[in-house]
């Protein structure tokens, strides 16, 4: 898992006038001011970005924060003039390095681009065309950007790019194809090719998002060192504004289209002023987890802050037995299958009222064991024990009566629902099918539910693509909760929406438990999150289990180097003495 | 607290030019609309969608107009033409122009053009609506068994539906119509049903394969609801938008067929009145009459045309790429 990627010793070959650009002037290298960006579209005038003002020096890290919908990225396309479909800048000015490149023609700002102002886009699976041999790639970024030598000067430059990238063995690596490369591996590639020609100024656009919480610090790292010897300016885009205050030393916080608050970065954690920031700098997971992490050094123990810590009374209802699932992969031939370890031997036991969070990155198993543990899918070896029977061994009869204890809120808020039916319909399906109450109780449970996750009795006539990500997630709770059930697995349940709605949908499900007396399995990626709501935690890689501990305990005392690395890759640990705002 | 705090940022320096800390005013954002619903406008679903955006469309009224038009004409054709197309012929009037009161004159056998061309769309109309239910109950039942299930049904349905879809509609149906004693519409569309069932299929079973692997049916799923439940209160329905688009298309593609069998001689009996066979009749007499192939021709080629544009305006409306969320 922790590959040793090279770095650089400070002889980098150098851009075109042989120069590290001077850090530290007085002159801008980018500003922009008063910026106005609108889309149209069949509905009418859309003001994506609204009077945007935004300073990068040279050498400086600038970070752009924002949820989706805010505006940092149309902001940063608009700096590379990338706007997509019938995006058009309608006002303001960018002015980069002393000259406005507004409405500079096509030509002129091709050369910008890429020469002066590179790119590392966000999703490095779709950003490299997969029949292209990666040296292909980086060599066309080469000779776009006017890199003038011969065949085999651009093939040796090429190498050293992807060497400087971190990617060992880098001239055999420039042979192979995108599909053969780790998502790691090709958002390193992409730095290569942002990095390719030089620019004085690199426009990351939430780099790593894509990518794995370690393999995230690994690269935002080998990032910082980069830029830093070439003296090149970066401009972030993040959600995340732990990450962000720790890569950036000036902070932007985008909210619909405006900045609402600028600053140097530990000022505004610090002391933020306007209301978004503070619910921003009060929600942002890493930074919440770390604040939490600090009251409890100093011995508080803030219930405000997170669930309080329950005692170790409570009986097991849920336990997992030395699971294993063992998939078998197709070969070319039939008979020609592989067999696949997705977990192995894998045992936790989840307390009643408890929060039992399994953490891993992709790839770790914990979905597998979750659809385990909800009789979704057979373990090949091992049991599931549902308040001591078997799951496995119960009757056609009785395992319909187990889905009522135990139900899942999935990830993504977009497939969680059935777009045809409305949001009453969903709701009163698990009613109905389990055949509960008349037609009249089941409305009046639908709107009790309605009430439970705090969304108004008039959304029931809704259908779900009229609702926001984190309006259709507690229509997914209340789904789950219709048939009160005494677990309830949340997988990856708040990963996908937005930093705000995420920490108002934790405080509910911390509320749902208080109230309802819920147990939960949360399976997450995230240790930032597991830090706000979990009792207990257990850390998977490949398939087995690293760590079984309390959160405090593996938050304060880890045992081993994997957990210390997933803890390390909370963004945020490099903000060491600095004061955040709660 | 120290006074100088703001002034230390990393690197010991005080904010440049452009940079001090700044925060907007309060009121500017609307910090409460995060996560509020939108509770008046009304409902809709993707059917409101798609039915609000058809509604827009001129080719949408047009196409409604001649298939609603063409199917009175099929149900009641008595209320268009008083004269009857078969027993009132005269061969006195054989090939003889429009006169008062039969406005498209007469054919060879000297039957009135206008009552044959009306009594005619009920032929089509049958044969074409009729395999249209088959062919979207055979190949919507196939491929979406074999999309949800997968393993060996999908293989061996699969394999069927590759073999069927090798052989030639026409000329399938040509060879079973020739072997055929007792033809009416009915047999006609079944035989047409048989062969041409493979695209639905093939198309459900797409579909299928993807909605399946959505999390709504792992959460249907888990509530305990089974396979065959959620195949059909979940994924058919979320399959239905290109078995419609499909199904309105292959509708005109049956009235084609059916017109040609009768052309051939082999699909409807002679008895029957039909836009094929009339049209089959008529080519006999082209040079000397050729008004009496204009009417039957143009009666199919602007019904198979009303059905292919509201095919083509109901793949629009329901296409989730031109729809916005």
């Amino acid at each position: 898992m922790t590959t040793q990627f090279p770095v650089t010793h400070g002889n980098l070959p150098l851009g075109g006038d042989g120069q590290a650009y001077e850090a530290g002037t007085d002159k801008p290298l980018l500003e922009i001011s008063g910026l106005e960006v609108s889309f149209t579209t069949t509905e009418g005038v859309v003001h994506a970005v609204r009077g945007a003002d935004i300073v990068v020096y040279p050498g400086q890290s600038v970070a752009i924060v924002g949820e989706s919908g805010s505006g940092k990225s149309t902001t940063a396309h608009a700096v590379i003039d990338l706007l997509p479909g019938t995006g058009k800048v309608t006002g303001g000015s960018i002015k980069f390095d002393g000259r406005e490149i507004v409405g500079l023609p096509r030509t002129e700002m091709e050369a910008i681009r890429g020469r002066d102002i590179g790119l590392v886009p966000q999703d490095p699976m779709s950003n490299l065309n997969p029949v292209w041999r990666i040296g292909t790639q980086i060599d066309e970024a080469l000779r776009a950007n006017g890199f003038e030598g011969s065949k085999a000067d651009r093939k040796e430059r090429v190498a050293g790019l992807l060497a400087e990238a971190g990617l060992p063995d880098a001239a055999r690596r420039a042979r192979q194809y995108p599909h053969e490369f780790s998502g790691g591996m090709r958002q390193r590639s992409l730095i290569a090719i942002g990095l390719a020609a030089r620019p004085k100024l690199l426009i990351a656009d939430e780099p790593t998002s894509a990518l794995d919480v370690t393999v995230q610090r690994q690269i935002l790292d080998h990032l910082d060192v980069l830029t830093q010897e070439l003296g090149t300016a970066v401009l972030f885009i993040t959600h995340d504004l732990g990450l962000a205050a720790e890569r950036a030393e000036h902070l932007v916080v985008m909210f619909k289209g405006r900045v609402v608050e600028s600053g140097p970065a530990r000022q505004i954690l610090a002391d933020p002023q306007h209301p978004y920031t503070k619910r921003l700098v009060a929600s942002a997971p890493s930074l919440a987890s770390r604040r939490i992490q600090v009251a409890h050094e100093r011995g508080q123990n803030s219930s405000k802050l997170h669930a309080p810590t329950r005692g170790g009374k409570g009986s097991d209802i849920v336990v997992a037995r030395n699971l294993t699932k063992v998939f078998s992969i197709r070969g070319g031939r039939p008979g020609a299958s592989t067999d696949f370890t997705a977990v192995d031997d894998v045992s936790f036991s989840l307390k009643r009222g408890h929060t039992l969070a399994l953490v891993g990155e992709s790839g770790s198993g914990k979905s597998t064991a979750a659809n385990m543990v909800l009789g979704l899918l057979d373990p090949t070896s091992g049991a599931v024990e549902f308040d001591g029977k078997n799951i496995a061994e119960l009757s056609p009869k009785a395992a319909f009566a187990f889905r009522r204890r135990i139900q899942p809120v999935f990830q993504n808020p977009y497939g969680s629902l059935d777009p045809t039916y409305s949001i009453f319909r969903s709701i009163e399906e698990p009613l109905l099918l389990h055949r509960i109450g008349s037609k009249k109780q089941r409305e009046k449970r639908v709107r009790e539910l309605l009430d439970m996750v705090s969304l108004p009795q008039s959304a029931m006539r809704r259908f779900p693509n009229e609702l926001s990500g984190g309006q259709r997630q507690r229509i997914a709770i209340a789904r789950a909760l219709a048939l009160k059930p005494e677990v309830v697995v949340l997988d990856e349940a708040v990963s996908a929406l937005d930093v705000l709605v995420q920490a108002q949908i934790l405080d509910l499900l911390g509320d749902l438990q208080e109230d309802l007396d819920l147990s939960y399995l949360f399976i997450t990626h995230d240790l930032a999150v597991v830090r706000q709501i979990a009792d207990e935690v257990v850390v998977m890689q490949n398939g087995k289990v690293v760590e079984h501990a309390t959160t405090d305990q593996v938050f304060d005392d880890p045992r081993e180097q994997y957990t210390r690395d997933l803890l390390a890759a909370i963004p945020g640990a490099g903000l060491e003495g600095a004061e955040i705002a709660s | 607290m120290p006074e100088n705090r703001y002034q230390t940022v990393p690197g010991g320096r005080a904010p440049r030019r452009g940079q001090e800390h700044f925060a907007a005013p309060f009121d500017e954002g609307g910090l409460g609309a995060i996560d509020a619903v939108r509770d008046s406008d009304a409902p809709s679903s993707m059917w409101h969608d798609a039915w609000r955006d058809m509604r827009r469309r001129p080719m949408f009224w047009i196409s409604a107009v001649i298939i609603v038009a063409v199917i009175l004409v099929a149900a009641f054709p008595s209320w268009f033409t008083s004269v009857d197309p078969r027993l009132s012929c005269q061969l006195s009037k054989s090939l003889q122009g429009p006169e008062a009161g039969h406005p498209f004159g007469f054919d060879f056998q000297g039957c009135d053009i206008y009552a044959r061309t009306i009594y005619g769309a009920r032929a089509s109309v049958v044969v074409g609506v009729l395999s249209t239910a088959m062919v979207v109950v055979l190949g919507t039942a196939i491929g979406s068994i074999a999309g949800y299930f997968a393993g060996w049904f999908d293989t061996i349905l699969s394999r069927m539906t590759d073999i069927f879809f090798a052989i030639p509609l026409v000329l399938a149906a040509i060879v079973i119509m020739s072997l055929t004693e007792n033809r009416t519409a009915f047999t006609v569309a079944f035989v047409l049903a048989l062969f041409g069932w493979t695209s639905i299929a093939r198309i459900t079973r797409g579909t299928v394969m993807s909605v399946k692997n959505n999390e709504f049916v792992t959460a249907a799923r888990s509530l305990g609801m089974g396979r065959g439940g959620i195949l059909l209160k979940h994924v058919l329905p979320n399959s239905a938008a290109p078995i419609i688009v499909y199904a309105t298309v292959a509708l005109g593609t049956f009235i084609v067929a059916e017109a040609t069998l009768s052309f051939l001689g082999i699909g409807l009996p002679p008895d029957v009145v039909s836009w094929g066979g009339d049209i089959a009749r008529a080519q006999n007499s082209i040079r000397v009459a050729p008004h009496i192939l204009f009417y039957p021709a143009g009666g199919l080629a602007l019904t198979v045309l009303g059905f292919l544009m509201m095919g083509d305006v109901v793949r629009d409306a329901l296409d989730p790429k031109a729809r916005k969320r």
